[in-house]
């Protein structure tokens, strides 16, 4: 329930992270701060996910939305560069990337 | 209660130096940003993170109103076994100041996390945000700041 949870929130926010550039910069600077500590505490849960998907602990579902996760991460890298967000492990990235096309 | 531009400057010498606050410094960084840097009552600003942590997030239990979630970042600021840590945010040129809290039993959601963290700006004093880490410590300690006061 709360790997579900998770996955839904953290699928939300990346899919997020694509969009709320356009309107970084017109952003309070005190917003921007708070999107980067919630950002960074995402990629902490979204690591724990990871583990649970690892050890085999997530339903088939959860492995699938875990992998899009995965793409939707990889695609946004450049920015997260250039908001200075926390990027998650490219070997993670690479990994989930290599298991779904396989 | 402290002047605010002493408690600026007094949390910025603390921070450079990577010094710890004394007990009384604490309890005066404590009743002030309780009483000051939060919102006396819910504002739209509380309301957004309200939202976002307790409605989307389930990280609070899904029956906790604005106020009550309000309430429970003034209880983690003001708790004396609290931490108290200091991040240097570039972009703002400024310090970020983390109130760093246990989770309570009737704060526990869902998705709640190790300890609740409460930011805010140090000059001037505005409050960023509130939300449950999920990594406690751990999450703060790879702030890349110094804690101002260690959690008891």
């Amino acid at each position: 329930m709360r790997e579900r949870l998770d996955i839904e929130i953290i699928k939300r926010e990346a899919q997020r992270v694509l969009t709320v550039e356009a309107a970084w910069a017109a952003s309070e600077p005190e917003d921007r701060v708070a999107f980067r500590a919630e950002w960074h505490n995402q990629m902490d849960i979204f690591r724990h996910l990871v583990v649970a998907y690892t050890d085999g602990r997530l339903p088939d579902q959860d492995m699938q939305d875990l992998r899009t996760i995965a793409a939707i991460l990889d695609s946004a890298t450049p920015t997260l560069k250039r908001l200075r967000l926390r990027q998650p492990d490219p070997q993670i990235l690479v990994r989930l990337r290599l298991a779904a096309a396989g | 209660m402290i002047d605010p531009d002493r408690l600026a400057a007094l949390i910025q010498h603390l921070a450079e130096g990577r010094r710890s606050a004394t007990e009384p410094e604490a309890v005066q960084f404590r009743a002030w940003f309780a009483e000051h840097g939060l919102p006396s009552d819910v504002n739209s600003r509380v309301r957004l993170k309200y939202e976002q942590h307790v409605l989307e997030g389930a990280e609070w239990p899904n029956d906790t109103t604005p106020k009550e979630y309000l309430e429970s970042l003034r209880a983690t600021v003001r708790d004396v076994r609290s931490g108290i840590y200091a991040t240097f945010e570039v972009e703002l040129d400024d310090w970020i100041i983390y109130f760093v809290g246990r989770v309570r039993r009737p704060w526990r959601g869902l998705r709640a996390g190790q300890r609740i963290v409460v930011l805010f700006r140090r000059d001037p004093q505005r409050w960023i945000t509130g939300f449950q880490a999920r990594d406690g410590h751990v999450y703060v300690e790879n702030q890349e700041g110094s804690w101002l006061f260690r959690p008891r």
